[in-house]
């Protein structure tokens, strides 16, 4: 909020005001006439509808299956990736057939795969085509979002995002899986050579910068390749595109992310994981992974040491800088309020997102499913500019690689501190030794930074999972298996704050009438709470017809 | 290595570098006469220029079509030829066609196509707009007015509301008004200062 002091205009002034106008309304209507003072009702706590816990859309998603040709993994999970999705990914849009191609909302250049110049059974020209776009951007003719994405319920900042090249979504469903939060982690192998190209359908300029990955400073005509505007080249106006060209050497978990005024573009949206995996025979890998979380066809380099393979991105969200594009329409604005108004040195994270999302919801999809003795490989990024502490109940994980780089030594942690932009891959060794795993069980896995347990100060939120194992995964409700009742966090109130706070535990009114607790509260602070509005107004009152003068002096 | 598998590398290679971004044109009609047209009361043409070049020189607007407003006759048959002038995915989408309710020109880049609708018998005003996402916010809005019309689309740029006319921002363009910015005045750092005091004491409490 200090940002806005930066020019104090009538606005700001007008909002205190009101503010302090408010609170005297407040005080003042409670207490009622003659100091008399009648309690709120226990009724009216509103009664919330909770939405379903997992919305079942296709249950049919989350058994094993071949799909064109192509192996895909089982996911138990809610809302698992498309199936089709992934098999898209990995034969390359271009070798799929257009029926498909559209029901899936896909553009035949999001992924052109091509040429097995090594003959090692997999292709090695890789043409990648992504788009820079808006979700819950502004809508002209209404409040309403045209196609909200919810990373909580009722909650939909604005971001922006990374998407693979789409097309018209006739069915209006299929957008969504693509055009979502994280940008999406994008997978090559070593020796490919990768064509990504940025084609800026959004209305600031941005670039790709290749964080990590062995890419050179110029392609071979000479053009800027590092993404760093007026560094390396030009930033990619609205309505351009750049193609940027690498062939990457070493493998690991690698990073993308826009490089123009970075300080907004990355907190935005506009960041993911690359991961260059390691050359193998038929490996052809899942070039996209949307809305990150289990790679659903695992690279053949991780599948010959790890049964599953997941990517884990987590993020940092000030709703003050996401609200911005839901309040205003004109690019001139936009570019004032979001890149000076807007002050990135007063950050103050509201929202935490794991894999585009923030608890109850990645209950439905960011869990890590593992069963007894198995292996699994996470690829976890800091992607916003927090710093994490993540811990893992009931294991021991190995960190087996910082930044993409293998550790000589590997060291076993239950604590993993990722600052920003910063990779670590964690092996989580499901052996029911005392170390490794304590055994199954529905274990939870979150940031120990416990503001990150929220969402904007309510618990239980941010970027909450868990390690599921898989007798513990319900097969009918498709959610972990979990004591007590989540039906109330899945409601817009919870989050709103309405819902009493250990009401969630199924304990409503533990303490006995919760509604009468918060105003006997206030009733002792009467005195201070009125005073301060008083005084404010008064010197309020005076500096508004001060401003009214030098006004009509100006004009 | 294998003979045959680098033919076919080399050929799909160059069937990668031939292949061009194809256009889609969803709902065309033009033999389907909408209610209350006997027959095609005239034959009309147009070619629109859509994307960030028609944009240029625009205050606050990102994308747009170069003509914004184009007024048919009842029953007219309307052909649209479409030219993106971006390497970007633009579309020129006309809502309140018959008798699938929209047609649409997608290009995914660079190019040309075109579509072919009947308008209705009747006055109406049907909306053009880009789908991508904030193009129509940003711009990329117009209008059909079918035998007049019944009033403008809203926020079409320069017909109904957008930049430059409407939405003119005086603090973009280096100016300030009286009314719009007024100096932060020692009487304004008063009245903070007041409301300071108020959220100490509440703090306090
Ligand atoms: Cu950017
Ligand atoms: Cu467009």
């Amino acid at each position: 909020m200090a940002s806005m002091l930066r020019r104090v205009p009538l606005l700001a002034v007008l909002a205190l005001a009101l503010t302090a106008m408010a609170a005297v309304a407040a005080v003042g209507g409670e207490r009622g006439s003659g100091g008399a003072w009648d309690p709120p009702q226990t009724e009216e706590t509103p009664t919330p509808r909770p939405e379903p816990a997992c919305p079942d859309r296709h249950p049919d998603w989350r058994a094993a299956q071949t799909v064109m040709g192509v192996e895909v993994q089982a996911d138990p999970q809610c809302q698992p990736d498309n199936p089709e999705l992934v098999a898209s990914f990995v034969k390359g849009t271009n070798n799929v057939n257009q029926t498909t191609l559209d029901d899936l909302a896909l553009h035949e250049e999001a992924v052109e795969k091509c040429c097995d110049r090594d003959g090692d059974g997999d292709p090695d020209v890789i043409n990648i085509t992504i788009e820079a776009l808006e979700i819950n951007g502004f809508h002209l003719e209404s409040d309403d979002l045209a196609s909200p994405y919810h990373i909580a319920p009722g909650i939909h900042p604005t971001f922006w995002t990374f998407a693979p090249k789409s097309t018209i979504d006739h069915a209006g469903e299929a957008f969504r899986d693509i055009a979502r939060q994280p940008s999406p982690p994008m997978r090559v192998e070593v020796g490919d050579e990768v064509h990504l190209t940025l084609e800026n359908t959004h209305y600031f300029p941005h670039t790709v910068h290749l964080h990590g990955v062995d890419h050179a400073f110029q392609d071979e005509d000479g053009e800027g390749n590092d993404g760093v505007p007026d560094v390396s080249e030009a930033p990619i106006r609205p309505g351009e595109e750049r193609t940027y060209e690498f062939t990457p050497r070493q493998a690991g978990t690698m990073f993308y992310h826009c490089h123009v005024q970075p300080d907004v573009h990355v907190a935005m949206g506009l960041t993911g994981i690359l991961r260059v995996e390691e050359e193998r025979d038929n490996n052809t890998v899942q070039t996209f992974n949307p809305g990150a979380g289990l790679v659903r066809h695992p690279a053949e380099g991780v599948s010959e040491d790890h049964d599953r393979q997941y990517d884990y991105h987590y993020q940092n969200v000030d709703k003050q800088l996401h609200e911005i594009p839901q309040q205003r329409n004109d690019p001139r604005e936009l570019a004032r309020e979001m890149h000076r108004t807007y002050d990135s040195t007063e950050r103050d994270a509201d929202y935490f997102l794991l894999n585009g999302r923030s608890f109850p919801y990645t209950a439905r999809e960011s869990n890590i499913v593992i069963d007894e003795g198995e292996s699994a490989l996470v690829h976890m990024v800091s992607g916003g500019e927090d710093t994490h502490s993540i811990h893992t109940h009931g294991h021991k994980p190995t960190i087996v690689a910082k930044d993409g780089v293998p550790l000589e030594e590997p060291v076993q942690r239950d604590v993993f501190t990722m600052t920003a932009a910063q990779r670590l891959d964690i092996v989580i060794n499901a052996t029911n030794n005392g170390l490794d795993s304590y055994g199954p069980g529905t274990w939870f896995m979150h940031d120990h930074r416990e503001e990150a347990t929220t969402t904007d100060g309510i618990n239980p939120g941010g970027d909450i999972s868990m390690v599921v194992y898989e007798d513990r995964m319900n097969e009918t409700t498709a959610m972990p298996e979990h004591a007590g009742s989540w039906d109330l966090l899945f409601t817009d109130e919870y989050y709103e704050g309405e819902i009493p706070v250990f009401a969630d535990l199924g304990m409503p009114w533990i303490h006995g009438d919760v509604a009468n607790a918060s105003d006997e509260d206030e009733d002792r602070s009467t005195l201070p709470v009125a005073t301060g509005p008083v005084v404010g107004l008064s010197l309020l009152a005076a500096g508004l017809a001060h401003t009214r003068t030098r006004g009509g002096e100006r004009s | 290595m294998n003979r045959a598998l680098l033919v076919v590398g080399l050929l799909l290679a160059a069937g990668l570098v031939a292949s061009t971004s194809s256009a889609k044109v969803v709902n065309e009609n033009t033999d389907d006469l909408p209610p209350g047209c006997e027959e095609i009361s005239e034959e009309v043409t147009y070619t629109v220029r859509g994307g960030s070049e028609p944009a240029r020189g625009m205050d606050g607007v990102a994308f747009t079509f170069d003509e914004r407003s184009f007024e048919v006759p009842a029953c007219a048959e309307v052909t649209v030829t479409f030219v993106n002038t971006d390497p970007i995915r633009h579309q020129f989408m006309v809502h309140g066609t018959y008798p699938d309710g929209s047609t649409l020109i997608e290009l995914p880049g660079e190019g040309e196509d075109t579509a072919t609708w009947i308008a209705p018998s009747t006055p109406a005003s049907l909306m053009v707009h880009c789908g991508v996402n904030q193009h129509q916010q940003k711009g990329m809005k117009a209008q059909f007015l079918v035998a007049g019309g019944e009033g403008d689309v809203p926020n079409v740029p320069g017909i109904s509301g957008l930049p430059p006319e409407d939405r003119h921002d005086a603090h973009a363009h280096g100016e300030e008004t009286a009314d719009d910015r007024p100096a932060p005045g020692p009487g304004a750092l008063l009245a903070l200062l007041g409301a300071a005091v108020a959220v100490g004491l509440r703090g306090n409490a």
